[in-house]
């Protein structure tokens, strides 16, 4: 069954774009759909400028630290069934291990107090789109998604496959959860763009192409988790090994040139 | 005889960047590179010991810059010191304009470097009112082809939020070192920058000089 998904992205990679991703740079991302992508970021950037990020501002304004803390640790503590089931997906039995207990650690508090972290119980971070990297599926082509951000074709199908592998979607009346699910959304984007405000801000600030920046960092975070930490070659999916981008940096061959830009 | 890194310090005002997606690269480099240490040095063994001892060092060192009462421009002087001795900076320069390299003048590599240059200083002496308590640890260090990668983590002052992972690759240049990269939570600075400086290049005829332009606009706005 996870073979079949993983063609089923290869597919939908292929039907993506013309141009195979064979041909591409190393650390390069595959971006065939680039011009409509360029658009929805510009549409993002907008509503981030004028809604997320001034919303954002009042709430770590207004709201206190601890209290935030406890919103984070009840959107964390909802969302580890998924991360579980992930785990187990991808085999990892000590990951599972300790998802399992955070989840158990926190319910009493349904999480607004996280005792699990301070326990040792590390929060895990998986999700089907790594589920699907962890098999060898590839990327496919980059894709800015409206509202959610960046992402590509295998993370895109792992986020639709999260959202029904959800338990907490199955629970209660059906307009209420639905309720529940767009606003722990909604809360979980503010809170992210909370926590990391003057890092976002820099970030766009400092950058000369900030699509390009936000695509090659995208896909590198990615390839890390994926790859759960471990540096290097774990499996066909994680190729971009360690320093292979660094193969052609100057100093050996190309001493010459290296050298004919002086500091003084 | 083995050296024992003890601790120093240095603070980021959103000290839980580690656990969230890939956006947070950029402040964390700032920690990272700004990040104190102080140890008891010993005679050092190898290339993957005298390696720590560098980046130890140079952690040292601009934590010393970021912290001293001192004018800006007299602060962004010391740092874009600091960088030229610890950084192989033409090497990055030319790493990151990937294959326009090669085509470009040398006159326009010449613009091209020096609006890097500032663009670096610019971006990182920005930020060091942004310090107050994280420590860099550094954890290991591999050699990894011709180069040496150094493993660190940077800590929170209360050890509530999970550590931030810094790798530091370092290119072995007469018995020193020259910092090549730094790789926070296995995002890669120079590879982001390489991607992003390319991206403007391409997007602009292939020609080295729009990128100069575009920085020198940015450098422009700090001053």
């Amino acid at each position: 069954m996870r073979r079949s998904i993983a063609a089923a992205i290869i597919g939908l990679g292929l039907l993506g774009g013309c141009a195979a991703p064979g041909s591409l740079e190393k650390g390069e991302v595959y971006d065939p759909l680039e011009v409509p992508n360029r658009l929805i970021f510009a549409v993002n950037e907008t509503l981030d400028i004028f809604i997320l990020q001034p919303t954002a501002y009042v709430y770590r304004t207004v709201i206190p630290d601890p209290v935030r803390d406890m919103v984070a640790g009840f959107l964390g503590w909802v969302a580890t069934p998924v991360i579980l089931a992930n785990d187990a997906f991808q085999g990892d039995w000590d990951g599972a291990g300790i998802t399992a207990q955070r989840f158990v650690a926190n319910a009493p508090l349904f999480g607004f107090v996280d005792n699990a972290t301070g326990l040792g119980l590390k929060a895990q971070n998986e999700d089907f789109g790594q589920t699907l990297g962890h098999y060898g599926a590839g990327d496919g082509p980059y894709l800015m998604l409206p509202v959610l951000g960046p992402s590509n074709a295998r993370d895109g199908v792992g986020k639709v496959v999260d959202y029904f592998l959800d338990p907490t979607r199955y629970i209660g009346d059906e307009d209420l959860n639905t309720n529940f699910q767009m606003g722990r959304r909604v809360a979980g984007a503010v809170d992210f763009r909370a926590r990391n405000f003057d890092a976002i801000n820099d970030l766009r600030e400092s950058s000369v192409d900030y699509y390009a920046r936000v695509r090659s960092i995208y896909k590198q975070r990615r390839d890390a988790l994926i790859r759960d930490g471990e540096p290097g070659s774990v499996g066909a999916s994680s190729s971009k090994s360690d320093g292979k981008e660094f193969d052609g940096y100057p100093g050996t061959a190309t001493e010459q040139t290296s050298s004919t830009v002086s500091t003084d | 005889m083995t050296l024992f890194p003890t601790s120093g310090f240095i603070s980021l005002r959103a000290p839980s960047l580690a656990r969230t997606a890939g956006w947070l690269a950029k402040s964390c480099l700032v920690v990272a590179v700004l990040a104190g240490l102080t140890f008891e040095s010993v005679r050092p063994a190898s290339a993957t010991e005298t390696a720590k001892d560098f980046v130890n060092t140079l952690a040292e060192k601009a934590l010393a810059i970021a912290q001293a009462d001192a004018p800006p421009e007299e602060q962004r002087a010391e740092f874009s010191k600091l960088l030229d001795s610890f950084f192989d900076m033409p090497g990055i320069a030319e790493f990151l304009a990937g294959r326009y390299w090669r085509t470009a003048s040398e006159d326009d590599r010449k613009a091209y470097f020096e609006a890097f240059h500032a663009s670096i200083v610019n971006t990182y002496t920005n930020r060091f009112g942004d310090y107050s308590g994280q420590q860099l640890n550094v954890t290991g260090s591999r050699e990894d082809g011709r180069f040496v990668l150094v493993n660190s983590e940077i800590v929170a002052p209360g050890g509530q939020t999970q550590p931030v992972k810094v790798d530091w690759r370092l290119l072995p240049v007469d018995g020193s070192f020259k910092v090549v990269d730094v790789v926070i939570e296995g995002v890669s600075m120079s590879v982001t920058q390489r991607q992003e400086y390319t991206a403007l290049i391409q997007s602009n005829g292939g020609k080295l000089a729009a990128l100069t332009e575009a920085l020198d606009q940015k450098n422009s706005r700090v001053k």
